[in-house]
């Protein structure tokens, strides 16, 4: 098999003649995205030559001490790859900025103020009125986390982004950069963007805020009458890989300017977005995972009592996960060729440069958070503990895109699957001939041996021999039909797949990353005011009853909790869900209240229950 | 302009909502005559008639309803003409189901008519009753509570079946 994959996936009729350097840079224009933003978004894809004579170069070692390789406005693309770590404990990392002193901070807040109100970003709907109490407590918790965490101090980002105008005002370029990989019979278009800061926390109320930002995007070619054409795209977000992340050329969820796919840029995450709109994305919380478990098990038994199967809507999971949502209106700058703003500087990694290949730190400041939320990326090539990227060495592999031929390939290898699966019938028809004549073989035998009253035990022994040889052969020919459903499936998807395109363009995807739908979008101010505020008020509440009622603290904190409960859902409204749940909860408790009283009747009804069912399906074998 | 896309009607069996309401009213039935019927059990001892009661509604050093007042050492003491009927408190609670059965009229017709928010009222009946079982369960237990109990219980599933949320679109 692998000869024939190898000759299918190398047909000498495939192989391209090896592209050269204008003509990668050809395809790479020929195909670049554009990148819509968000309005509000400070940092948009620049050079890395810039970014690098704002920044030195530091080292924390073994001993925790940080210290300074290269001072800044002496760093640049050549030296970076030639320090050489002392020790394969230190960490190597850049400092971009240092925080901002206050004049310059009052300096912000007057640009904030002055900006037009089109420039300025408007959150909509809080993050937290879209997810319910106990999310929000998980995020209190997490907000105070970042208190005994490493982090990235809020100012840094104001004055990063004071670096980064100071920097565009000097050179004003949009750049990005682009690397063209043939693995398999694919050509694989890799483009990368470089973020001078990722500000999603400080300024978008997201997850994080680091130093330095590398997004990519992935854009599958196949080679068709001398040409190269698109066939599928993926989009890097945030740390996820695999099949949901690429979608077809011609699937409608990608949008297009001409043959350039649009890409919704999630706003200080950086984070590309097929469709605009706004993304909640959930941070899970390792140590909740067995409460997860729980809250699903009982969910499922309790949809199964009822025979309800369309109820879950995937809110039982998300009970105790951390609110973000990633802004990818796409209503800001719009970077492409021929659009509002065009790419000043397409860079094409050929050679990959030193500073790819050579260094291995981080590329921004390294703020020690265990988490590695706070902490910059590394470069393209690597990922933060110098290991290689997947998406660097395979990209077929991190789209799930090896298992896919190209279209104009697809015959070809459904006939070598055919042809696979053929000469396996073959084997197993020819297994399945030997094994049924050594079968009537054992079975004269051990009828030989049944009537021989001395050879009992060499009856058994053939007994035995023919249920071996009984299951093996059971499990020849369930082989053989399985193939031949294969075989039958294979034909008709050959028939149905003759088109340019797939027929199912979406089967791969399980689960889809979408945009809140309008509808969820819908609610009052005042919700959002009451979401923002009512985990305080609670704690507040909490506290006055400790101070003024504590012989009813726990009554008093009942009837709390259920009062915002109850103003909660009926802001969300969800108020005949919670009252099913407090019906279902109660009657529950009422139900186990019953059975402790009544146990052994209940037993002894059981038992009656059984004995009558077991009589009447006797009695009617008699009549 | 764009047209509103048609809802595809959806369909249902009717006889679950009809026996739905018709639990709802025999719930409501329990409810009525837990009382009147706890109260007949423990007058029955006295063979006190319709008439005695009645006689002694009217007389003149009695009676039934400013003896109702009386209650001590968690009973209730019933003066009548020449005797006294000890009722215990937990079981004279059981009157405060009856609203319940007022109330399950208007739920069972709502269900009938397939009112959009009947099956959440009824649901609220539920929780209501349930909670006072539950309160009456650890304050003053008594054993027709359980079976007030196993009724709702029997409610709240019956009502959570997919046939009645599908009527009442809580799918």
């Amino acid at each position: 098999m692998t000869l024939g994959w190898f000759l299918i996936r190398h047909n000498p009729g495939n192989v391209s003649r090896k592209l050269e350097k204008e003509e990668k840079l050809a395809l790479i224009q020929r195909f670049a995205p554009v990148l819509k933003f968000t309005r509000g978004e400070r940092f948009f894809p620049m050079t890395v030559e810039d970014y690098l004579r704002a920044s030195s170069l530091w080292i924390l070692g073994k001993n925790k001490e940080e210290k300074c390789l290269v001072p800044q406005g002496e760093l640049d693309t050549e030296k970076i790859g030639r320090v050489c770590l002392p020790d394969s404990e230190a960490v190597q990392f850049l400092k971009f900025i240092e925080p901002v002193d206050f004049p310059e901070l009052l300096e912000f807040l007057q640009t904030q103020i002055r900006q037009k109100d089109v420039q300025r970003f408007h959150p909509g709907k809080g993050r937290l009125a879209r997810v319910g109490y106990v999310s929000r407590f998980v995020d209190l918790v997490f907000s105070l986390s970042l208190l005994a965490r490493g982090r990235v101090s809020g100012d840094t980002s104001i004055a990063a982004s004071f670096e980064y105008q100071r920097i565009f005002s000097e050179n004003p370029q949009y750049t990005y950069y682009a690397r063209v990989i043939k693995q398999e019979e694919w050509l694989v278009l890799q483009y990368w963007y470089f973020y001078a800061f990722n500000n999603w926390r400080s300024g978008f109320f997201g997850l994080n805020d680091h130093e330095a930002d590398w997004e990519m995007v992935n854009i599958y070619l196949s080679q068709k009458d001398e040409d190269w054409q698109p066939e599928w795209v993926a989009y890097a977000s945030h740390d996820f890989s695999g099949d949901d992340l690429r979608r077809h050329w011609f699937d409608s969820e990608i949008e297009k300017v001409g043959e350039h796919p649009i890409v919704y840029v999630g706003a200080g995450s950086h984070a590309s977005y097929f469709q605009e709109g706004e993304y909640l994305m959930e941070l899970d919380v390792p140590f909740l995972s067995p409460i997860y478990r729980v809250v699903e098990f009982l969910s499922r038994k309790w949809q199964g009592l009822v025979s309800v199967q369309s109820l879950n809507d995937g809110s039982q999971g998300k009970l105790l996960r951390i609110p973000f949502v990633d802004y990818a209106r796409g209503d800001g700058l719009v970077v492409g060729y021929n659009q509002e703003i065009d790419w000043d500087h397409a860079v094409l990694f050929d050679p990959v440069p030193g500073w790819v290949k050579e260094y291995r730190g981080l590329w921004g400041f390294y703020a020690q958070d265990p988490t590695s939320g706070e902490n910059a990326p590394s470069g393209p090539m690597y990922q933060r503990n110098g290991t290689l990227r997947k998406v660097w060495y395979d990209p077929l592999g991190w789209a799930g895109m090896d298992k896919v031929p190209t279209q104009a390939n697809l015959n070809q290898a459904i006939n070598f699957q055919k042809n696979f699966l053929l000469a396996q019938q073959e084997e197993l028809q020819g297994k399945v001939d030997q094994k049924s004549q050594q079968l009537i073989g054992e079975g004269v035998t051990f009828q030989a041996l049944k009537h021989e009253p001395n050879l009992n035990r060499l009856a058994r022994e053939a007994e035995k021999q023919i249920d071996g040889i009984t299951s093996e052969l059971a499990q020849l020919r369930t082989d053989l039909a399985t193939n031949e459903l294969k075989l039958a499936s294979l034909d008709r998807y050959s028939i149905e797949n003759q088109g340019y395109a797939p027929l199912y363009l979406r089967d791969h995807i399980k689960h889809a990353i979408k945009p809140a739908r309008s509808s969820e979008m819908r609610t009052g101010r005042f919700a959002e005011w009451w979401a923002a505020a009512s985990v305080a008020l609670m704690l507040f509440g909490f506290v006055l009853m400790l101070i003024f009622n504590r012989q009813h603290i726990i009554f008093g904190t009942s009837v709390m909790i259920a009062l915002f409960v109850f103003i909660e859902s009926s802001f969300r409204r969800t108020l005949p869900r919670l009252i099913n749940s407090l019906a279902i909860g109660l009657a529950a408790a009422a139900g186990l209240l019953v059975l402790f009283h009544y146990f052994w009747y209940f037993v002894v009804f059981a038992i009656i229950l059984t004995g009558i069912f077991i009589l009447i399906e006797n009695l009617r074998e008699l009549f | 302009m764009k047209l509103k896309q048609k809802e595809k009607p959806r369909f249902y069996r009717r006889w679950p909502v009809f026996a739905a309401g018709i639990l709802i009213l025999l719930q409501g039935t329990i409810h009525l005559f837990i009382f009147p019927t706890i109260l007949f059990l423990n007058l029955r001892e006295e063979s006190l008639t319709l008439i005695d009661i009645l006689n002694s509604l009217y007389w003149k050093d009695l009676g039934i309803l400013s003896a109702i007042t009386q209650a001590t050492n968690g009973e209730l003491v019933i003066q009548l003409a020449n005797r006294m009927i000890n009722i215990p408190l937990e079981q004279i609670y059981s009157a405060l189901f009856i609203p319940f059965s007022v109330l399950a009229v208007p739920v069972t017709f709502a269900i009938w008519i397939r009112y959009r928010h009947a099956w959440i009222l009824a649901l609220l009946q539920q929780v209501l009753i349930l909670t006072l079982c539950i309160y009456l369960y650890f304050n003053h237990l008594s054993e027709y509570l359980y079976l007030v109990m196993a009724v709702s219980v029997f409610e709240v599933v019956y009502l959570n079946l997919y046939d009645l949320r599908l009527v009442f679109d809580q799918t």
